[in-house]
């Protein structure tokens, strides 16, 4: 079981998230990563570098400057508020609610140019400016109507794994602020982890990020690492078992050890958590062998 | 020797035979095999995996050693330069990737002799590309490597990059074995899907590796795409590149007609030595010390024994790696919204060494113009704490650096020093540095303190430095120790067991003795490691990790470049039998129940070195098992042993309770006490004060007492220069500040050999004794209560009569006028001091 790689044959199902709803204007607390800044704007601009990072590792450049994206990761990204989920992508490829690596990769709204530093052989540091396409934008507005989110991607996730039985499960990656406003999400998360292919049940991991400069729990094994919080119990409730074929990968990814039976969750998280958790969350998209 | 070779190649679904990321080649003639898997998440793996193995076969890697896989690697990674697709050709993600350069993993075997009925091999491998063998016989011995098991390839691989920023030379590391093979043996040398496949037993289980690489050795090269698109669809391959080359060796070439005659490659060829030569002469004469280190590599194009490198070597391989800590640590951080947090302290641990190297000066300066350069010191010109010199001015040594009444440390700036116009230090930090001093010194942190007394040297602020003796003492001992292992401190306090043990092992044996006995243990630990790496010894690999892990100084050990390898240790089945931990276990149980004779059993059980014992277990079992083995000795030294162990055991505060001494031992240290009084009671006397013994054990209390002397009379002398030049007073002066300089057991040694002398002519009645004892009085005698109030807490002063004080420091004052006696102590004392007679000091004594 989770045993599959994502392959332009076997692609994979990665549905994203994400609350909009108004307390996302709030900045993060100075002292994580992200301080100061609107947490929406560091959703999407995380979220983006994530997309941008995926598409770079899918891409096969060839020798005469030529290049092409593999199909090997389906995605879909939502944000709620107010009372409804919507497609979160923009530009061209708004409206469209499941998207392939490739359509993604040609259709940003925008690509702007940033330097990044690098250091080369000599220990000089040189600006090399490096396109960083956009699709999503910072919107914010209203509640957080987490069990309709849930719904929509337990909708999704079924009708893909319906199309691609013998691929690796669909992943749901739910990235929060806050309590649901629209009601219990246990038991649509519990249908969402019924759906399944031949490789295992559908996975959901949950960010749980705060404006507090407060410690994060991540990936717990028992609610009793958690704080003395209802809302931290429920999601702890709703995430999934981490797959033990990822958790060596998870450990690499996170630099800490994770135990057996930890689950999907970081809670308290900041602008960090959410790029460790895409990441993850998307790693049998670079396949566990860099050799492949 | 012969061989067969067959080469079977297929690609993944993705790709096809242009595409395909594997990369093999051999030329048997040459004794030359290597196999490499171009990692598909990164660009052109292809042109850079097929760039690796022609490489290897022109110009075989022959050595683990780091600095030789950089130096091998370069010349490939420039190869890469010119075949790989410009970037300017490309646009968006593939110019992104491509920028980021390629990987690939390699295994090498390379023959390294042939016999007719052996051939000796070397096998390489960086990754989790295998060398997988069969065996003739029995099917003992089939070796699988560097991964043993289908779950190790789990891991991501260590991969060569093809870019020399993505090389990180402590990371990158090769794994080397040595074995042979006979008539009849086959090899296969393959990429990850088929090595795992064949060590998984081709999905039946490990056990049946033999048959799963019967069925891969006898696959027709035809019948591959085949055979792999089997595994395939039956999920038990993934859809990787595959790549195998599979070499049946053979006594003769009659029976197969493909079969090729082998050769061995031992060395490089003429031009490439040449040229490597060339290149470390280029560097030697531009003083890049970097260079020189990657062209020597592990030295034995240059006729090196490998591991041993001369003192010029090792500096440079210290320097370069010091400039690579520091590059790899602006590497990480240079994209983070603090990098000084974490530069900072790399640059500061090795400025010293790099600051003036000119392979360090690009990225001195790259730290300049990001502002993460330590801030410069404040005064231009430094002022010896100590020391002060004919030909420089002398500062007048007032009250400030050794008046004992006032505070330690003073914590405000004085006023005069608070206008200076080219202060570059605020009140602020001045306070910081001496409160840091005072900090470092409180603790005992002697890296601390050095840095912290250096930088106040440097700035308006030493005026205002008050210290006690004592602490001007530690300071400067520390300050010596620090300059005498100026290489080996910095890696003891964070390096690779192979760093400090090579630092180490530079160091001359008189600088060793300035190491402390943890870092002693240290670097035993260290070596236990890297000994263990060197043998591929996995069980010892195993053991001395986890020596380390148990041990104090654990902090002190970098060991994320060893990761994979004990990763695969720790997965290895052999270890799941290892006793060490189990006995570790037994060994604090005997030593809890205070049984010795259990102790010492538990502890020979391990077979460890008491060194590598974590360091409380160590002082009681150490004690405990010299004591159980010296009692069934019976010789003068284990009489020694005997009570020194007993004494450490039974009377150590911690211990009084966890041992009790049974009747056996009692009687054989008395028995010892006995044997070792009477005729050769003189053993333990160091030298003699006035015909009165001198333990080994007075000769540090005696130390503190010179220590004093001189902090008191050098005061006092200040006092007088204060009031008006004298030049005997100033000379006297400057002779106490160079004294300090010495080594404590220099001056001891020497001052014991002058005693010895003067006493055995004095008893001869062959010196002119009151004169001899006289010179002291105007030195000494106003001291004395002041010495005798300051040194109170050591017992060998308390134990001196007045007289006996003078003696000592009569011989301490004045040691350097016997320095020719010193070096020529086959004299005697009276004869030489005759021929020195015209001197004006001697006839000034006698």
């Amino acid at each position: 079981m989770y045993e599959k790689n994502w392959g332009a044959s076997q692609p994979g199902c990665l549905i994203l998230l994400l609350d909009q709803s108004g307390s996302m204007e709030l900045p993060f607390g100075r002292g994580v990563a992200g301080g100061g800044r609107r947490k929406c704007d560091m959703v999407a601009t995380v979220l983006n570098g994530f997309l941008n990072e995926l598409i770079t590792i899918n891409t096969i450049p060839y020798p005469d400057g030529s290049m092409q994206v593999r199909p090997r990761a389906e995605i879909s990204v939502l944000g709620y508020q107010e009372n409804r989920v919507a497609p979160a992508l923009d530009g061209p490829l708004g409206g469209k609610v499941m998207v392939n690596l490739p359509e993604l990769a040609a259709n940003p709204v925008n690509i702007e140019m940033r330097n990044a530093k690098e250091v080369d052989e000599l220990g000089r540091v040189v600006e090399i400016p490096m396109p960083f396409s956009i699709w999503v934008l910072p919107k914010t507005a209203g509640g957080t109507p987490m069990c309709a989110a849930l719904q929509r991607a337990g909708e999704l996730a079924d009708q893909w794994a319906r199309s691609h039985p013998g691929n690796y499960p669909p992943v749901v990656v739910n990235v929060t602020d806050g309590a649901s406003t629209d009601g219990d999400p246990t038991a649509l998360a519990h249908a969402l982890g019924q759906i399944s292919t031949v490789d295992g049940q559908a996975l959901l991991y949950n960010v749980h990020i705060t404006e507090h400069n407060l410690p994060p729990v991540e990936y717990p094994v028992s609610e009793a690492e958690l704080p003395n919080d209802e809302f931290a119990r429920l999601l702890f409730s709703i995430s999934s078992p981490i797959p033990e074929t990822s958790r060596t990968l998870l450990e690499t990814v996170a630099g800490r050890r994770v135990s057996p039976g930890a689950r999907g969750l970081i809670f308290n998280g900041d602008a960090a958590s959410i790029q460790q958790m895409f990441t993850f969350a998307s790693a049998p998209a670079k396949a566990t062998n860099p050799n492949m | 020797m012969f061989a067969t070779v067959k080469r079977l190649a297929y690609w993944k679904s993705e790709h096809d035979d242009k595409t395909c990321e594997d990369a093999s080649l051999f030329d048997a003639a040459a004794g030359l095999f290597a196999v490499a898997d171009g990692a598909g998440t990164a660009a052109f793996s292809n042109i850079w995996a097929r760039i690796i193995v022609e490489h290897f076969l022109a110009v075989p890697l022959m050595s683990d050693d780091r600095f030789e896989v950089e130096w091998w690697l370069r010349i490939a990674q420039e190869e890469y330069s010119k075949k790989a697709p410009p970037l300017a050709a490309m646009q968006g993600a593939a110019r992104k990737k491509a920028q980021e350069g390629s990987y690939t993993t390699l295994v090498t075997l390379r023959i390294c002799a042939v016999e007719r009925e052996r051939v000796q091999v070397d096998l390489c491998a960086f990754g989790d590309s295998c060398v997988l063998v069969c065996r003739a016989g029995s099917g003992e011995d089939n070796l699988r490597f560097p991964l043993e098991k289908a779950a190790d390839f789990a891991r991501g691989p260590i991969c060569l990059p093809s870019y020399l920023k993505r090389f990180d030379r402590n990371f990158t590391r090769c794994l080397v074995r040595s074995t042979s093979f006979a008539p009849g043996d086959r090899v296969m040398l393959a990429t990850d899907a088929v090595a795992k496949w064949v060590i998984g037993g081709g999905g039946q289980g490990e056990a049946c590796y033999q048959e799963a690489f019967e069925h891969v050795a006898g696959q027709t090269i035809e019948g591959w795409p085949d055979f792999i698109q089997q595994c395939r669809e039956s999920e038990q391959m993934v859809d990787d590149d595959v790549t195998a080359l599979v070499l049946t060796f053979e006594r003769d070439g009659a029976r197969a007609p493909d079969s090729q005659e082998l050769g061995a490659a031992i060395e490089h060829l003429r031009e490439v030595q040449e040229a490597r030569r060339r290149a470390f002469e280029e560097a030697k004469q531009r003083q890049d010390k970097e260079a020189m280190a990657i062209a020597y590599g592990d030295g034995r194009v240059f006729g090196n024994s490998v591991g041993q490198f001369s003192p010029e070597i090792a500096e440079a391989r210290a320097v370069a790696d010091a400039l690579h800590e520091v590059r790899q640590a602006l590497r990480g951080a240079i994209n983070t919204p603090d990098p000084q947090s974490i530069v900072g302290p790399i640059w500061r641990k090795h400025q010293a060494m790099l600051e003036r190297e000119v392979c360090a000066q690009e990225i001195v300066e790259s730290l300049r113009q990001n502002g993460l350069l330590t801030p410069p010191p404040a005064a231009q010109t430094p002022l010896p704490p100590f020391q002060p010199r004919a030909h420089v001015p002398a500062p007048v040594p007032g009250p400030a650096m050794l008046e004992r009444s006032r505070p330690a440390v003073a914590l405000t700036p004085s006023s005069e020093h608070s206008g200076v116009a080219n202060r570059l230090t605020t009140p602020q930090q001045e306070s910081q540095l001496l409160a840091g001093l005072q900090k470092a010194l409180e603790v005992n942190d002697e890296e601390q303190m050095v840095a912290v007394y250096e930088a106040i040297l440097r700035s308006p602020v030493r005026a205002n430095l008050l210290l006690t003796t004592e602490q001007e003492a530690r300071v400067q001992q520390a300050r010596q120790r620090a300059k005498a292992l100026v290489h080996l401190l910095p890696l003891l306090r964070n390096g690779t067991p192979e760093e400090k043990v090579t630092a180490f092992d530079y160091e001359s044996e008189e600088n060793q003795q300035w190491l402390k006995p943890e870092e002693l243990e240290q670097v035993s630990l260290a070596r236990n490691f890297t000994e263990a790496l060197k043998a591929n010894d996995d069980q010892e690999l195993w053991r001395a990790y986890q020596m380390i892990l148990h041990s104090p100084t654990r902090p002190t050990f970098l060991l994320t470049g060893y990761e994979s390898r004990l990763r695969q240790v720790q997965a290895s089945p052999e270890l799941a039998s290892l006793p060490v931990n189990a006995h570790l276990r037994d060994l604090e149980q005997a030593v809890g129940e205070g049984n010795l004779e259990q102790i010492r059993a538990a502890f020979e059980v391990l077979r460890l070195n008491f060194a590598d014992l974590p360091g409380q277990l160590r002082q009681r079992v150490e004690p405990a098992v010299k004591l159980v083995r010296a009692m069934e000795e019976d010789s003068r030294q284990a009489d020694e042993t005997v009570i020194q162990a007993y004494n450490a055991l039974f009377h150590v505060p911690g211990n009084r309770s966890r041992f009790v001494p049974e009747v056996q031992y009692q009687q054989r240290v008395q028995q010892a006490q006995r044997r070792l009084q009477a005729p050769e009671q003189s053993w333990r006397v160091y030298c003699t004060v006035n015909n009165r013994p001198v333990m080994m054990k007075r000769i540090g209390d005696l130390e503190a007492l010179r220590s004093w002397y001189v902090t008191l009379r050098y005061q006092e002398l200040g006092k007088r220069l204060g009031a008006g030049e004298d030049r005997a007073t100033r000379l006297e002066w400057e002779e106490l500040g160079e004294m300090k300089q010495d080594k404590p057991e220099k001056i001891l040694t020497e001052d014991c050999l002058i005693q010895e002398a003067l006493e055995g002519e004095n008893a001869q009645g062959k010196l002119n004794r009151p004169e001899f004892e006289g010179y002291l009085q105007d030195r000494v005698r106003g001291l004395l209560p002041r010495l005798r109030k300051e040194a109170a807490n050591a017992p060998a002063v308390q134990g001196l009569e007045d007289v006996e004080i003078r003696a000592v420091l009569e011989v301490f004052v004045r040691r350097r006028w016997f320095a020719g006696y010193l070096a020529q102590q086959g004299n005697h004392l009276r004869d030489w001091l005759k021929k020195q007679k015209k001197k004006a000091d001697i006839r000034e004594m006698y």
